[in-house]
């Protein structure tokens, strides 16, 4: 299922439905990708940051595709769930089968983590360098690029709690955390820039 | 809860198109447009949090609860999702009126005024949604409560973003009335 391509309307009304995908991790990603847009507009509207569009279009593609990663990986697992269970061999292949799926559901929402960071970053870069006029635009892809790595991350914390190798799960658990602490930071020195600016 | 959509605006593009179309370098859509998005994805997180939860005990008093949850936010995402266009519109009459040709003052202010209504409108259903996400996030089942967690983040980010938005448009509404009562003495 690709939710890329379908429309605003459509892809809303499939997250409210009670099935379980698209869920939290697509919107998460979906809301990294619109502030990307955002900061590419910005800085196109600036000139001479040709870098930071080239860079913010990549990330936008980016964290579009990852849409789709969280809802296939999350699908994935369900599957995993629907195996059978009746011998031992089904049992040991079913359990793997789930570890698999939850470690995917795992990696596509550390990944939206670690690329709206990046979109915080070029958010910041933009709210100093930008068009002025423009401010508002960068609050609002400041706001929009933390709540989608905060968001991701809730997606990485919760699917990470299934998880059974403690190695795997450490290593994730203070990714996603020193990327929060990073993005938090970022977030407030953006809004900062853009309030002082609104003054 | 199906067949409210919007047939025509921005809701009916692809979300590769919409976000597409915020990187373009025309000024609408815009921040401003975006804000409400956040918005409408927390509305149906919260339905579907709900929902997930519902399932398991369908007959319950918690379930009737939640039914009626699931149902607000179903209206509140629609609405945010007109707003999204109202947004785009109201947005585009700011960026018509400063021209080439430009509009007068007064035309000028009334385009910035009337621009400062939808995100209005925003913050005042987010909060809605927030109010919705957080009982939901206390209710519902463990994974439905983490999305309504997710939930009550874009609903605050669509608040906090429309909230900006408002504060932009009417310094620029009230600069503008600055100007026009300077040219009127």
């Amino acid at each position: 299922m690709s939710y890329r391509g379908t429309t605003v309307a459509r892809f809303l009304e499939e997250l409210s439905s009670g099935a379980a995908t698209p869920g939290g991790g697509c919107a998460a990603a979906l809301s990294g990708a619109l502030a990307a847009g955002l900061v590419a507009m910005v800085a196109r509207n600036t000139g001479g940051l040709d870098e930071i569009v080239a860079e913010a279009d990549g990330l936008r593609c980016e964290l579009e595709e990852l849409v789709d990663a969280d809802a296939a990986a999350f699908g994935a697992v369900m599957a995993a769930f629907r195996l059978p269970k009746e011998t031992v061999e089904q049992k040991t292949e079913r359990s793997a089968a789930i570890q698999a799926g939850y470690k995917a559901a795992v990696e596509a929402p550390l990944l939206v983590c670690r690329r709206a960071l990046r979109v915080l970053e070029l958010a910041g870069s933009v709210a100093e360098l930008g068009n002025p006029n423009a401010i508002s635009d960068v609050g609002v892809a400041a706001l929009l690029a933390a709540s989608a790595l905060e968001g991701a991350a809730l997606n990485v914390e919760i699917n990470l709690g299934s998880i059974k190798d403690e190695i795997y799960r450490a290593e994730a658990g203070s990714a996603v955390q020193s990327a929060r602490d990073e993005g938090g930071k970022l977030r407030d020195a953006a809004l900062e820039r853009v309030v002082e600016a609104l003054r | 809860m199906t067949g409210v959509v919007e047939e025509v605006g921005l809701g009916t593009m692809s979300l590769q198109r919409f976000a597409a179309a915020l990187a373009s370098a025309e000024p609408a859509p815009g921040g401003s447009t975006a804000a409400a998005v956040p918005g409408a994805l927390a509305a149906g997180l919260v339905a579907m949090a709900a929902r997930l939860t519902m399932a398991s005990d369908p007959f319950s008093d918690l379930a009737f609860d939640l039914d009626a949850i699931a149902q607000e936010a179903d209206e509140l995402r629609v609405e945010l999702l007109e707003l999204v266009d109202e947004d785009a519109e109201a947005f585009a009459r700011v960026i018509e009126a400063l021209g080439p040709p430009r509009a007068t003052p007064d035309e000028i202010e009334r385009a910035y005024e009337a621009a400062v209504e939808p995100p209005s409108h925003v913050c005042r259903l987010s909060s809605r949604v927030l109010e919705l996400a957080d009982e939901v996030a206390a209710r519902g089942d463990p994974h439905a409560a983490a999305d309504a967690r997710v939930a009550k983040l874009f609903a605050s980010a669509s608040l906090e973003a429309a909230a900006v938005t408002v504060e932009t448009l009417s310094s620029a509404a009230s600069a503008r009335r600055r100007e026009a009562s300077r040219r009127s003495r």
